[in-house]
Parts: C-alpha cells; structure tokens; sequence
C-alpha cells in the first residue's frame, strides 16, 4: 500500500492531497490524540508533556502553569477541533493560512502522543525510539509539520510543490 | 515576583521542531517578514537559542505561553 502526502501552495492556500491510506491513518492519529487531551489518567497527556517548564526553578514554573496551562491547554484543544473540522479524513484537504497554522500545530503537538519523554527534552538518538512502536507515525508527524510550514510561509506569487 | 520585573522571553533550540515550523510560529507572532524569520529560526538552530527584547512579567508571560501552546519551547530569564 503506497502512503504519500503532496502539499503545494498557490496564491496564499495550502494544499494536501493523500493516499487514501495516509489520510486515513493520520485522521485517526489525530482524533486519537484530541481525544487524549482532553482526558486524564494513564491515556491522558498532561501539561508537563505538552508545555515545558516556563522559568527555571520548578516552584515558579508550577504557578506559571496554575496561571497560564488552563487557557494554553484549550488554545491547543480548539486547534484540534478546527482542523478535524476542517478535514474529515478525506484524501483532500485546502486550507488558508489560518488553517495551515492549525495543522501545523496540531502536528507538532500530536507528536507528544509517540514519544517517551517531552518533545523538548528528546535527544536526536531517541527520536525514533517511540512508545508503542510509532515511529513511522511519529515520522510523518514530523515530515508534514515542516512541509505544512514551508507551504504557509511562501510567497502567494510562487508555487511550492513538496512530497512525502 | 514584581509585576514591574523585566524578562527575557527565550526561544530554545529541540530536535522535534523544525526550522519552517518556528519560522510560521515567529512569523505569525512576531509579524515579521518570512525571510527574517527563516533567519531567525537559523539563528536558534545554531546557536541554540535567541532572546527577545525584555518584556514586563504579564507581557512577558503570555508571550511565553503564546510560543508553548504552538510547540515551541520558550522559557523566561531575568533581563540583566
């Protein structure tokens, strides 16, 4: 079964077209994890594995999070909803640059759900070395991220064509 | 801590983000032009991280936060 995404950006809009297959997974990678934000416990992702320590000592950091994780938390929750709103799983998706921000997001952050330790704290050694297997998920997480960055920041007047 | 404290907000250096994902981030927060935040990105790339200009305490953590909830690791120093 062949996977591919092609993201192209003409005149200030991005973009995908996937594999049935590709689109299919990462739909589901993606609901899973907006699914997990949202909970609590062992399948929950907690604010210290989405959010890094904000100041140097761990006390300061912790109020930080008491005054701040809240809002940040529902900033990325509602980032999920707009882009699985956005794309139901089909192999087409067109975004703005709002929407391309979104996804991007979105990728970054779904990353948290494969790795196993913070995404900040990762040394390169260990990125492929994922919980439950998921480096190949972990990989195209990664891979469309930037492709969805390189896309949104061209110029409206110049074609991007990127592969994965 | 004073709210009339000054703070470096700093953007670090990761293995997971990559460059034309902090360059969106700075583009979109900083209102900057691609190339310069392509520029900037490389910036943190090599030397592992770069400060912006000191912020005042509440400023100075939302704009934190604001780098965080879009993936970036950013954290806060006092200004010297």
């Amino acid at each position: 079964m062949t996977d591919f995404a092609h993201v192209t950006a003409w005149s200030g809009r991005v973009r995908i077209a996937f594999a049935p297959h590709t689109a299919s997974v990462l739909h589901g990678m993606l609901s899973d994890v907006a699914t997990r934000l949202g909970g609590s416990g062992r399948k929950g992702i907690a604010d210290t594995t989405l959010f890094p320590d904000a100041y140097r000592r761990r006390k300061t950091s912790a109020e930080f999070r008491e005054r701040h994780g809240a809002a940040m938390r529902a900033e990325v929750v509602a980032a999920f909803s707009r882009t699985l709103e956005a794309w139901p799983g089909g192999p087409e998706l067109e975004l703005d640059l709002a929407g391309a921000r979104d996804l991007r997001l979105v990728l970054a952050h779904a990353q948290s759900a494969y790795l196993r330790k913070p995404r900040w704290e990762v040394p390169p050694d260990e990125l492929f070395s994922t919980r439950w297997g998921g480096e190949i998920k972990f990989a195209w997480l990664q891979a469309l991220e930037s492709h969805v960055a390189t896309a949104a920041l061209s110029r409206a007047d110049v074609p991007v064509f990127l592969e994965l | 801590m004073q709210l009339d404290e000054k703070w470096v907000v700093r953007i670090h250096d990761d293995n997971v983000n990559s460059h034309a994902g902090v360059a969106l981030v700075l583009a979109e927060l900083l209102d900057l032009p691609a190339e310069d935040c392509w520029a900037a990105a490389e910036r943190i790339d090599t030397t592992g991280s770069a400060g912006l200009d000191p912020l005042r305490t509440g400023p100075a953590e939302d704009f934190v936060a604001a780098l965080q909830v879009r993936g970036l690791r950013a954290t806060l120093e006092p200004a010297p």
